[in-house]
């Protein structure tokens, strides 16, 4: 017995699907619709990840496997690091405070009113390189807000709010383009998100930049982004590839500062 | 039935709370098993209202996983209908 293929790439139920698809995609991202679904989402959803996230950070569950031993290495280590880390905070605390004096003296004193918020879903949850943190609209969040981590790290900024969540775009995902200065001398270039965490910048070949050197984020009170970690230079090209990660991965990032008044 | 019912709410699961790839291997396996899976179009519209931003990478559109999703829903139907 013989059968007859069907030989058309795309029947007539395919093209209904798509318009579809497409129909429902109008109206979901199109209309009002779309935010109402999101906020009652959201509803829904941020409560069951605050109690994932008080749970995954209370359980760590091969630390009870390590050796005495070892424990006590880390613990000596440790407080070694933080007597170190203590002295270096006393100097920065009193350099920030000379250069608040200072910008009060110039008539530009201005401090930033900030918002903390826990990270409910990172990164690693979409193809999006976004963070959702558990502030929004109620706590008076108006988007493009600076995000940062601990006082002075960047990371971010706020892409869309919503009545109590809000979604945080990475200045490290792939193509964003952020404006930024290099090392002591200041030069400015663009540094372009490379994902996960990592920036390039391309600089003319000749300039002075070196390995360590600390990229920030211009403004009156300029944020760290990042310090040089690897240079790039041919013979027959122009420019070089500066290469540098931010201090801290976003996929570790459990909490973030919002600075409101930008 | 049953078994459809058991692979969205682990599709569901994996969106909230799992890393993205095993919402992806969900998704295939679900398109491969099942007919006509057209849950995949709605985990790509749930994904992008509740992770979803203009990026550059994604030339700004803000609804890029719905469009793969789509996009992914027609390729395995194809590849169903050939391999069948």
């Amino acid at each position: 017995m013989n059968y007859r293929q069907d030989k058309r790439i795309i029947s007539k139920k395919d093209v209904l699907t798509g318009l579809g698809i497409i129909l429902v995609t109008y109206v979901i991202f199109g209309t009002s619709i779309g935010s109402a679904v999101q906020s009652g989402l959201e509803r829904v959803v941020a409560p069951l990840r605050k109690a994932t996230n008080e749970q995954t950070l209370s359980a760590d569950i091969f630390g009870m496997f390590r050796s005495k031993i070892t424990l006590t290495q880390e613990n000596e280590s440790l407080k070694k690091e933080l007597f170190d880390l203590g002295l270096k905070l006393l100097d920065r605390n009193l350099l920030y405070e000379e250069n608040l004096l200072l910008k009060e003296k110039v008539g530009r004193f201005n401090v930033n009113e900030s918002i903390y918020a826990r990270v409910i879903a990172k990164p690693t949850q979409s193809a999006y390189d976004t963070l959702i943190i558990d502030i929004g609209d109620e706590n008076g969040l108006r988007g493009g807000e600076r995000v940062m981590y601990g006082d002075n790290i960047l990371i971010g900024s706020v892409a869309e709010v919503g009545t109590r969540t809000a979604k945080v775009k990475l200045f490290s995902s792939y193509g964003e383009e952020t404006a930024v200065v290099i090392g002591p001398q200041k030069i400015s270039a663009i540094a372009h998100g490379y994902g996960g965490g990592n920036f390039e910048i391309k600089i003319p070949r000749d300039t002075p930049v070196e390995k360590g050197d600390i990229i920030l984020a211009p403004s009156l009170m300029p944020h760290i982004l990042g310090t040089v970690e690897y240079l790039e230079s041919k013979p027959n090209d122009p420019f070089k590839r500066v290469l540098f990660m931010g201090p801290v991965s976003p996929l570790l990032v459990n909490y973030v500062v919002v600075l409101l008044n930008m | 039935m049953i078994t459809r019912i058991i692979v969205d709410i682990l599709l569901l699961l994996s969106i909230l709370y799992a890393n993205f790839w095993i919402s992806l291997i969900v998704i295939v396996a679900g398109l491969f098993y099942f007919k006509n899976y057209y849950e995949v179009i709605g985990a790509g519209i749930i994904i992008d209202i509740l992770y979803g931003i203009p990026l550059a990478k994604y030339l700004q559109i803000p609804f890029i996983t719905t469009i793969a999703f789509g996009a992914l829903y027609f390729m395995i139907g194809k590849i169903k209908q050939y391999i069948r």
